[in-house]
């Protein structure tokens, strides 16, 4: 408030039309340490019961203000207060996480153990990749073979299963 | 969690790329005696339904040109898993086993013999697949022309026979 304002809510307060609110605004102003002398009277006038409402609500809200220009923005004081749930939350999206993993990975490991003989047919020669089936089964097949056409199996199958003759 | 998944997923594939995992010979399945990028590495590696008409559930072939101490090296590896399979005992033969060597000039000319067994879970059902490694080497152009061969499934030694061995 101005002086100007001030001055009217005294008039007002003399005349009697003031509110109790406005007799506590009132008591605030005219109780400043840079309030003119004239106004003390006022203050004597209003009483100390105002007075002190009148410092009390001065001193609540400095004490807000401190508070605020302390800790920052009510979204800070907000964010301290839900700390421990997020961190709750952040444990609970952590232990899904995990536990999709581990189902994930048994699973696979059953797939993997269930379809051993998933077709699979890659060849590599010379550095380069062969993934025709057809291709790389001739190509086996050829190396299996000329390791088998070697060996006289018969004579020697009969042999395994009848030493003593 | 999509990376992790990745990583699962190509861990699992590699597990069953490296079926003979276990035997001496992985290492060189896995191109640590003979590297892959050399000049006429070939390297084959099939499983699954194209394997049925061999009663085989996977099949990996390589064959590379080998000095001679390379050559010694993967002999001894491939020396190593038969004297395993030596070491069976003889009560214990069926007909998936079966032993084919022949030596020239003091060293393994080929062999053929068989492996530790493998469990299979074939539709909630437990089977047993036989193993086997196959072995050759041959001179070629002043060095040594190695072919190995890893087989695995239900196939006897005389169903390998029979599929594999063509007359010369």
């Amino acid at each position: 408030m101005n002086r100007q304002e001030t001055d009217k809510l005294i008039d007002k307060y003399l005349e009697g039309a003031t509110s109790p609110e406005e007799e506590l605004l009132l008591a605030g102003e005219v109780n400043r340490p840079d309030a003119p002398a004239e106004w003390k009277v006022i203050a004597t006038m209003l009483g100390t019961l105002t007075l002190d409402e009148a410092e009390y609500d001065r001193t609540v809200k400095s004490e807000e203000w401190r508070v605020k220009s302390t800790c920052g923005p009510k979204t800070t004081l907000h964010a301290e207060q839900t700390k421990p749930t997020l961190t709750a939350n952040r444990w609970k999206s952590w232990s899904i996480a995990a536990s999709i993993i581990v189902v994930a990975g048994i699973g696979l490991w059953f797939y993997s153990q269930q379809n051993s003989s998933t077709d699979i047919a890659i060849a590599y020669v010379d550095g380069q990749t062969i993934t025709d089936e057809d291709r790389v089964l001739a190509m086996a097949e050829d190396a299996v073979c000329d390791i088998f056409s070697n060996s006289d199996a018969e004579a020697s199958l009969y042999e395994m299963f009848n030493p003593e003759e | 969690m999509k990376r992790l998944l990745t990583f699962i997923i190509a861990a699992t594939v590699a597990a069953s790329l490296w079926a003979q995992s276990g035997l001496s010979v992985d290492s060189v399945f896995r191109g640590m005696i003979v590297p892959k990028n050399t000049n006429e590495f070939t390297e084959t590696n099939l499983s699954g339904g194209v394997l049925k008409a061999y009663k085989l559930t996977k099949m990996r072939t390589i064959s590379f040109l080998a000095t001679e101490s390379q050559r010694n090296r993967v002999e001894q590896l491939v020396e190593a898993d038969y004297q395993i399979f030596k070491q069976r005992p003889k009560a214990k033969l069926t007909d998936a086993d079966g032993e084919e060597r022949e030596d020239r000039n003091g060293h393994i000319y080929y062999i053929i013999f068989r492996t530790a067994d493998r469990d299979r879970n074939d539709a909630g059902v437990r089977k047993i697949d036989h193993s086997y490694v196959c072995y050759q080497c041959k001179p070629k152009a002043g060095r040594h022309e190695i072919t190995l061969v890893y087989l695995e499934g239900p196939a006897t030694f005389t169903d390998l026979m029979k599929n594999f061995k063509r007359k010369k």
